[in-house]
């Protein structure tokens, strides 16, 4: 009895001192100025990106960086705790998916717009920067990277089925061939596409037809009924001939990475469609010859659609104790050649030109990732906004799709249907 | 009659080793596949590897970047234990509060510990993060040591008390004719009595501590003190390949703890759960 008296009394002391132990000391001098930098990535990105700060450090002797780095996974819950909390750090990467729901919460970053004379921002694309970094006139971020949504081939499965392997495909040309490809084999088809790439397929289809986003500023729907029934035949239709691999087999691996699905990595589909960002980790895990080509765009577009994004966005607190430093760290982030040599093309290929010319010229950027990203900008369907990011959107969408692909509706009835479910969700909005 | 016998059993044993290995299997295959390469581990199901990799543990051991597993390890026994042993040791006392008591509001306040169960976690994250930052307490594990220590675990208090109403009340009114007076009630016959019941939750919490991802993922910030649950998530990203091996390996390691904390005292344990609620 003694014992577990004398144990509970270690317990609770040992805690308090385990815990205080864990406490942060104070600041040291004035000078020293604490900043703190949180983004997620994998391993080459984290590696680079502390290389970066060591050099930093080197230079600024008096400011140290703290780095917060992890997985994408729910990095943005905890970024929403921490600005609901006032404890976000004061560099922050975030998604430009985000923008209009952070700016919905008050200005939580500096705007970008009033740093111009003290970040260097002559090497960024303005008008990209703002499309998709900007709520109204409100900048939150500057863009990492850029990214752009195309398709990966399977050129030697492409080339058995007597096809060309092209970087410009209509989507009439993945019916025509769907066929070449089934005839390889009973596990063989020309286009995989997991449940959450048909989204892409429907918005981007409907843009090309319309040239709207899927949902109008105003809230409105960016197209008739009619086009939506088009683009579910079209889809309906592709499954039926085979040129997509049927939901049965692709849902198994909704949401997974390409370098992670057996029937990609076997070879059985001659193309998939996917981010040029995540161009190289499929190339790691893949044994046959890939490249890249344009997502499909009809020859009657009426708006070539392609999706081309930042890859993330670099912001400031606006909360942040020590503004000025940070915006000089981003400022030497995006534009010394150290930091850009260091940086490479850990956050994609570079947004600005001159990082760009320096890497091109040290032969370091990927030239199927340049040229994935190179074929999309010409042909972007400009950005999208706000409620045409919504998620529950996009579950709705998802839904009526797989129950296009499993025959539980005809595209006649999901097109209803789904406008109806969507309507709710856009009055609400 | 007794070769029917002697056959049924073989057939029970065949039967179950068959259940055993399809329970056993995944475990043997994430072993198995930390000796592989990424490509063979998302295309074959089989256990025997076709290109050895043999510094998966060595290399996945580093971690990425600045700190290694050592110190992952350590972050998370300094979270996990005080945080077991408070809970314990709390839970405990004030089960027995609840059970052998009687107080003013001991039938609200009953009621409001038990309506903490039906709280979903997401409700009070804010609230509760809000206070532990004004407390200072953010990036220290102090939020998962303090209220462990306050008996803030409703499941484990209401353990306690089933347990202890499972011990007839005469062993302490003897005590009490003996000389004992509550507190020593507690420390001298129950504590020994609630011995199945005090492991019992300190295997629950323990694993569940261990596994915990959302609460250190938002009130740690710094790497360096990162548990496990959130190193094994850091370098797991789509824009960059994983190194599944390393992963694998990390992840057997991380395992090992709770597995051994679960076989020792597993016989507690099981007493622990099987008796709970029934009367002495």
């Amino acid at each position: 009895m003694r014992k577990l008296l004398l144990l509970s009394v270690i317990v609770l002391s040992a805690g308090l001192v385990f815990a205080g132990g864990q406490g942060e000391s104070a600041d040291g001098s004035s000078d020293q100025v604490n900043l703190r930098f949180s983004w997620w990535g994998g391993d080459t990105r984290h590696k680079a990106t502390l290389a970066a700060i060591e050099a930093y450090e080197a230079k600024n002797p008096n400011v140290k960086i703290e780095a917060e780095y992890g997985g994408f996974d729910s990095y943005y819950q905890k970024l929403v705790t921490q600005l609901a909390g006032g404890t976000a750090a004061d560099v922050v990467q975030i998604d430009y998916k985000w923008v209009h729901d952070l700016a919905a919460q008050g200005e939580v970053f500096v705007d970008m717009n009033t740093l111009t004379d003290k970040i260097d921002m002559s090497g960024f694309d303005m008008k990209f920067t703002r499309a998709y970094g900007a709520h109204g006139d409100y900048l939150l971020g500057l863009p990492t990277g850029l990214n752009a949504f195309g398709l990966t081939l399977n050129s030697p499965l492409l080339k058995d089925a007597g096809i060309p392997v092209k970087e410009s495909w209509t989507w009439q040309d993945i019916l025509d061939y769907g066929g070449k490809v089934r005839a390889l084999g009973e596990d063989k088809y020309l286009m995989g596409l997991q449940p959450q790439h048909f989204w892409y397929v429907i918005k981007i289809q409907l843009k090309q037809k319309t040239g709207n986003n899927f949902i109008k500023d105003d809230l409105s729907f960016g197209f008739e009924k009619q086009d939506l029934v088009e683009v579910l035949e079209y889809i309906d239709g592709a499954f039926e001939s085979g040129a997509f691999a049927p939901l049965e087999e692709t849902v198994l691996y909704d949401g997974k990475g390409w370098d992670q699905i057996p029937n990609w990595l076997n070879g059985s589909y001659g193309m998939i469609s996917s981010w040029a960002s995540v161009y190289t980790t499929v190339k790691n895990a893949t044994t046959f010859d890939m490249t890249v080509a344009r997502f499909p765009i009809p020859e009657d577009a009426v708006n070539p659609g392609l999706q081309t994004t930042p890859s993330q966005l670099l912001a400031v607190n606006s909360r942040s104790a020590n503004k000025e430093e940070a915006i000089k760290f981003i400022d030497w982030f995006f534009n010394s050649e150290e930091a850009i040599n260091i940086l490479k093309d850990c956050r994609g290929v570079p947004p600005t030109s001159r990082a760009r010319d320096i890497l091109a010229a040290a032969d370091e950027l990927d030239t199927d990732v340049v040229t994935a990203v190179n074929l999309a900008l010409p042909y972007s369907g400009g950005p999208e906004n706000g409620p045409s990011l919504n998620k529950e959107i996009e579950t709705i969408v998802k839904d009526y799709v797989q129950q296009v692909g499993y025959k539980v509706l005809t595209p006649e009835e999901a097109a209803t249907q789904m406008m109806e479910d969507l309507e709710k969700v856009l009055s609400q909005l | 009659m007794r070769v029917d016998i002697k056959q049924n059993k073989i057939a029970a044993y065949i039967f179950l080793s068959l259940l055993g290995l399809v329970m056993v299997y995944p475990l043997l295959w994430l072993f198995a596949s930390s000796f592989r390469t990424n490509q063979e581990i998302f295309t074959s199901l089989g256990l025997i590897p076709g290109e050895l990799v043999t510094d998966a543990y060595a290399r996945g051991w580093q971690g990425s970047g600045q700190y290694s597993y050592g110190t992952f390890f350590i972050n998370t026994f300094l979270m996990v234990i005080p945080t077991v042993l408070g809970t314990i040791v709390s839970s405990a006392l004030v089960g027995y509060g609840f059970a052998r008591f009687r107080f003013p509001f001991k039938k609200l306040l009953f009621i409001l510990m038990i309506s903490q169960l039906m709280l979903p976690n997401a409700v009070i994250i804010i609230p509760r993060y809000i206070l532990f930052r004004s407390l200072g307490w953010l990036n220290t594990y102090l939020p998962f040591i303090v209220p462990a220590m306050f008996a803030t675990y409703s499941f484990f208090i209401f353990m306690m008390v089933q347990f202890i109403r499972g011990i007839p009340k005469e062993l302490d009114e003897s005590a009490y004719i003996d000389g004992c007076n509550s507190f020593t009630i507690f420390t001298r016959i129950m504590a020994p009595l609630l011995k199945p019941a005090l492991f019992s939750a300190g295997i629950f919490q323990f694993i569940w501590r261990w596994n915990d991802f959302l609460n250190p993922l938002i009130y740690i910030n710094s790497v360096k003190k990162y548990p496990l649950s959130l190193a094994l998530r850091m370098s797991m990203d789509i824009t960059d390949a994983i190194s599944w091996n390393q992963l694998m390996a990390m992840s057997l390691l991380t395992m090992i703890p709770p597995i051994l904390i679960f076989f020792f005292a597993q016989r507690y344990f099981v007493e622990g759960i099987t008796t709970t609620g029934l009367k002495g």
